[in-house]
């Protein structure tokens, strides 16, 4: 993966922390730094490399306290000169290029600070409005963000004030390099950028499994009673009340939570019911694993009922013993060491670099609902003796339809992160699909199932090529949420699929499955489904050999 | 004299595992010693042996020994 950064300062001091970071993305990553002396003549002449190099990502890092420093202007308000204003104005134009003319990549962009060696002190403003100036110009990029769609916005001014200029930056190297950032300095921006690009990447966590005791309230709820635990709106006890609303927020986020906990459950339950300050209700937690077995075992269940890997769940203990366990036997789940003082709770979940997104979609805050559902159709399930019969009763509605402005974003992210269900795992970007929308022969669906228990949302997608020449329709990626595997919905899928070659007169359909070791879910999904091999993985079915039947169990509706 | 401790830090900032260094050795003659690992070395030195040097002695290094002699005099001083 091409990486560019553009910069005004010597930014290549970043480099080694971050090849070392972006590691995790098990991605090979190629750095183009053109120097600092080059960041507007690259993006203004169309000839330069970085143009021609096209990178997937640029990181575009200006700190204007380079260009105000030597331009202040008392006599201005803001106080600053023309030249430092053209300067600026250029840079916004230089951004604006940068984003339209690689269209196809994702732009991140540092946003402004105010070094405060440049600040007026107490007529800051009093007088001058040079920090206000600085906040006009964080609104004007903000407003970019929304106006082109591959800009994303990266919160440095929100990192300094967090860590303080003083323990960020070492001025001797401003001086002498060009570059203000001193050991710590580098290592916080380099983790705040590997934020971002986890964001871009979609590698996330799905779940928190949380602890009871002494972690969602303070004491022993066995020992101490329900009036004697640590749980209010104010005191001590709001240290615990503050890190179930951030639960809350990632609740409302999408991520799925859980509880882990030795307990009994009925004394549990009455915490759930009559606490007044539960800001948690039992209907947060898909799953809850209430009872004296071994947390290994449980967390085992818990990912398997909510059919997801061990490596989505983040394990939340304030026991070290339960904590070592896990990380023992457990290594694939994130096991972060909860600190001893409640009061730091909070803000530990909330700095957990786990959970980094760029956009949140209707499905995200309807995913826990349809969790709990699952975990409910589930036990009906088991009260059916044959699995049709149990599909049948489900009264399944499953909804086609061709990718819209309304839809795009969350095939895309489909795309980004479905791994079980995945038959080629070809990890298209936002612009991959707009430009495949863009041309006749690429055709992209989305799916989405209802039941009787409720809505799945968007579930699943399928890419199609129609190939006229070779008179066939390839089906390049099918894809499909792993909360709906194993109800035969593939079927009524590849049915669809069927039909539409048809209606294009073509020949035959092709695919392929690219194993995984995580798509192990979707291989056979050609095979079940009548297709024949003409080699390994690569399968085929031609129309008029065959007449599939659409299981009684579905109603599709195309739209 | 170079101390092991120098020698291990401008090592492990290098990438590299073993190589010649004496008191006249300069950046140069290093492969990958440039002006960025240089201020790699620089912090890392002062991270480790708790030291703070200032612009003008950074600027009068001149080979691997002149950091030693800075390292020393900082710590005689302290």
């Amino acid at each position: 993966m091409k990486v560019s950064f553009l910069s005004n300062y010597s930014i290549e001091f970043l480099f080694d922390s971050i090849k070392k970071k972006f590691a995790i993305t098990s991605k090979d990553i190629e750095i183009f730094y053109p120097g600092f002396n080059q960041f507007f003549q690259q993006i203004f002449n169309s000839q330069s490399e970085l143009f021609k190099l096209k990178p997937e990502i640029v990181f575009i890092s200006f700190d204007i306290n380079y260009n105000l420093n030597s331009n202040l202007d008392i006599k201005n308000n803001p106080p600053i000169s023309e030249q430092a204003k053209n300067q600026i104005e250029q840079l916004f134009e230089a951004i604006e290029i940068v984003s339209e003319k690689l269209s196809t990549s994702t732009i991140f962009v540092d946003n402004f600070y105010l070094d405060s060696t440049l600040s007026f002190g107490t007529l800051e403003y009093n007088y001058f409005g040079l920090e206000k100036f600085v906040n006009k110009l964080n609104n004007q990029l903000n407003d970019f963000s929304s106006k082109f769609n591959n800009i994303r916005i990266i919160n440095l001014n929100s990192l300094i004030s967090k860590f303080g200029q003083k323990n960020l930056f070492d001025y001797r190297f401003y001086y002498l390099a060009k570059s203000k950032w001193n050991k710590k300095g580098l290592e916080e921006l380099s983790n705040l950028y590997l934020s971002h690009l986890k964001a871009y990447l979609g590698i996330r966590k799905k779940c928190i499994a949380v602890d009871l005791d002494n972690t969602l309230w303070g004491g022993i709820i066995g020992q101490d009673g329900i009036e004697n635990i640590q749980l209010s709106n104010d005191g001590n006890g709001k240290a615990f009340y503050d890190f179930q609303l951030a639960l809350l927020n990632y609740y409302n986020q999408g991520i799925i939570l859980t509880i882990c906990s030795k307990n009994s459950g009925n004394v549990v339950d009455e915490v759930f019911q009559k606490h007044p300050y539960m800001v948690l209700k039992q209907e947060h937690f898909a799953v809850k694993k209430i009872n004296w077995n071994n947390k290994v075992e449980n967390l085992i269940e818990t990912a398997k009922e909510l059919n997801i890997g061990l490596d989505s769940i983040v394990f939340l203990d304030d026991s070290k013993f339960e904590r070592e366990l896990v990380k023992q036997h457990l290594p694939q789940i994130e096991v972060p060491d909860l600190p001893e003082e409640p009061s730091l709770y909070a803000s530990f979940l909330k700095e957990l670099d786990f959970f980094n997104f760029h956009k949140l979609t209707d499905d995200d805050f309807k995913r826990n609902e349809t969790y709990r559902l699952n975990v409910e159709r589930k036990k009906e399930e088991s009260s059916f003796s044959n699995i049709q019969d149990y599909l049948r009763s489900l009264q399944m509605k499953i909804e086609i339809k061709e990718i819209d402005d309304f839809t795009f974003p969350r095939i895309v992210q489909l795309i980004q992160k479905t791994n079980q269900f995945n038959t080629t795992t070809k990890r298209y970007t936002e612009n991959d699909v707009i430009k495949m929308r863009s041309t006749d022969e690429w055709n992209i669906y989305s799916f989405s199932v209802s039941d009787k228990f409720g809505d799945n949302g968007i579930v699943g997608v399928f890419i199609l090529k129609s190939d006229r020449q070779n008179s066939e329709l390839n089906i390049d990626s099918f894809i499909m949420s792993c909360r709906v595997i194993g109800r035969e919905i593939e079927k009524a899928i590849l049915f669809f699929i069927f039909k539409k070659a048809e209606e294009l007169g073509l020949d035959k359909i092709t695919a392929e499955i690219i194993p995984t070791p995580k798509n192990e879910p979707c291989r056979d999904v050609y095979k079940d489904c009548g297709f024949e091999a003409i080699e390994e993985n690569k399968w085929q079915l031609v129309i008029k050999n065959i007449k599939p039947e659409l299981p009684d169990y579905f109603q599709i509706i195309s739209l | 004299m170079i101390s092991d401790k120098l020698k291990s830090i401008i090592l492990r900032e290098l990438n590299l595992t073993e190589i010649e260094i004496s008191d006249e050795t300069i950046a140069k003659d290093i492969p990958g010693w440039d002006s960025l690992k240089n201020f790699m070395i620089i912090l890392a030195v002062e991270e480790e042996f708790g030291v703070k040097f200032l612009t003008e002695e950074i600027l009068s290094i001149k080979n691997v020994g002149d950091i030693q002699k800075l390292i020393d005099f900082k710590i005689r001083n302290n």
